[in-house]
């Protein structure tokens, strides 16, 4: 579960950097996208391949969520950054497929 | 006040107005809102489209009936959810969480938060989450088991392995997973795309057991890197000691650093030396015992109780409402 606004506000005004729940246990769900994966293939994966899947996946949400931050000049908020980067996608997707 | 910051404005009106009573769903919707603003500046197509109407209100939302029988020959009745929320990406994907606090309100708060955090894995899948007011705690296995069957009688018409994905939650471990995924196959057959977090002899994963604890140092190292800084030497005090504390103590652990307090509902523990992760997994994987024995086990050394734990340097985990906890601090003699 995320932190209450109140305390992420008490993080900020502390200078204390927040990695948002969205993000940081992304690791369990981006899992079970590549077990869907193993499942279409019809193949397991050994222990080392989905463990340097899930590192490469959870480098590359902090990377997004950074770029997002530094795109938008939000000050290494990185609450805003993973909310941005998550949104665009969707966005982008949304637009492209018309009033539905 | 810019057109964009009054766009997100009407669109919170429109939620208060519509789900007033929906505090939970209110609460994340509009923290994610009002860190769109910058997008919307540089977008306004999205505006003219509006899309955050189209984003805020879930594709489908499904509410059933299920019926359970307890051991005891009584009848029961519970609430059963699936919030397909957004699928511009991808199938429907979130778990199911089986838990007395559980309703639209808490479902939809979740499969909001899901599309976003599910387009940041970069990987195909939209936003979905489920559940039921059901609590396994205290039934037995046949009681679960039947409650599942129950449970995805209704469900498995609303899912399928293109169109939407369940996997666990809170209360939603192997064994129910297990449970849910024969009654679908006696429904439709064998897809084990079905469902997420199978036992690995019919389909699940390595490392899916690891992920969301392993996942979150992975991501916790890699913002650190950003700022010039690294796990090693750090102290790290978690809030939590089940599935995901136990694997997050332990990569910590391998990085260098040192995790000195962990917790469960019943109490915390503070060892100043480090949380043995594999005390950890002893107590609460293979005897799903309380957090407190840790103490109670590491006494055996010399360690002490005493009265307060201290310390955050680095947060991993928050709770929204904190438990009233009994303090329970050890201390090496």
């Amino acid at each position: 579960m995320p932190s209450v606004p109140d305390a992420i506000a008490t993080y900020r005004d502390n200078h204390i950097y927040y990695g948002p729940a969205k993000a940081a246990n992304a690791g369990g769900v981006a899992v079970s996208a590549l077990e869907m994966s193993q499942n279409s293939e019809r193949l397991s994966w050994s222990f080392e391949t989905v463990d340097n899947r899930l590192h490469d996946i959870m480098d590359s949400i902090f990377e997004m969520s950074e770029a997002a931050d530094k795109k938008y000049d939000l000050k290494q908020d990185y609450q805003a950054g993973a909310n941005i980067a998550g949104f665009e996608k969707v966005a982008e997707a949304m637009m492209a497929q018309g009033l539905v | 006040m810019s057109n964009a910051k009054s766009y997100i404005e009407s669109v919170k009106d429109t939620i208060q107005r519509r789900d007033p009573n929906q505090t939970e769903f209110q609460e994340a919707v509009f923290t994610v809102l009002d860190t769109l603003e910058p997008v919307l500046d540089a977008h306004p197509e999205y505006v003219k489209a509006n899309l955050l109407a189209r984003l805020v209100e879930p594709e489908r939302a499904i509410q059933f009936r299920v019926p359970w029988q307890s051991d005891d020959g009584q009848f029961h009745v519970n609430r059963g959810f699936r919030v397909q929320f957004n699928s511009a990406i991808g199938p429907y994907k979130g778990g199911l969480r089986l838990h007395p606090s559980v309703n639209l309100d808490v479902v939809k708060f979740l499969g909001f938060e899901q599309i976003l955090k599910n387009s940041l894995t970069g990987l195909p899948i939209g936003g979905a989450k489920g559940g039921s007011d059901f609590d396994p705690k205290g039934k037995s296995d046949s009681e679960v088991m039947r409650f599942c069957q129950s449970f995805m009688t209704e469900l498995q018409r609303h899912i399928g392995p293109d169109l939407d994905v369940p996997a666990g939650d809170i209360g939603v471990g192997g064994r129910e997973i297990g449970f849910l995924f024969g009654a679908y196959k006696r429904l439709n057959g064998y897809q084990n795309g079905v469902l997420t977090g199978k036992g690995l002899t019919f389909g699940g994963s390595l490392a899916r057991t690891e992920a969301t604890g392993f996942g979150l140092l992975y991501y916790t190292h890699a913002m650190l890197k950003a700022l010039g800084d690294t796990l090693t030497n750090k102290k790290i005090k978690i809030s939590g000691a089940g599935n995901v504390a136990t694997y997050a103590i332990q990569k910590a652990t391998e990085y260098g650093a040192t995790v000195i307090t962990c917790s469960d509902f019943d109490g915390y523990v503070y060892d100043p030396n480090g949380i043995d992760y594999q005390v950890v997994k002893q107590i609460k994987e293979v005897e799903r015992g309380r957090i407190k024995e840790y103490a109670q086990r590491l006494r055996r050394r010399n360690i002490m109780k005493a009265l307060f734990g201290i310390l955050i340097q680095i947060m991993i985990l928050h709770y929204r409402a904190r438990p009233k906890m009994k303090s329970v601090r050890i201390r090496r003699n």
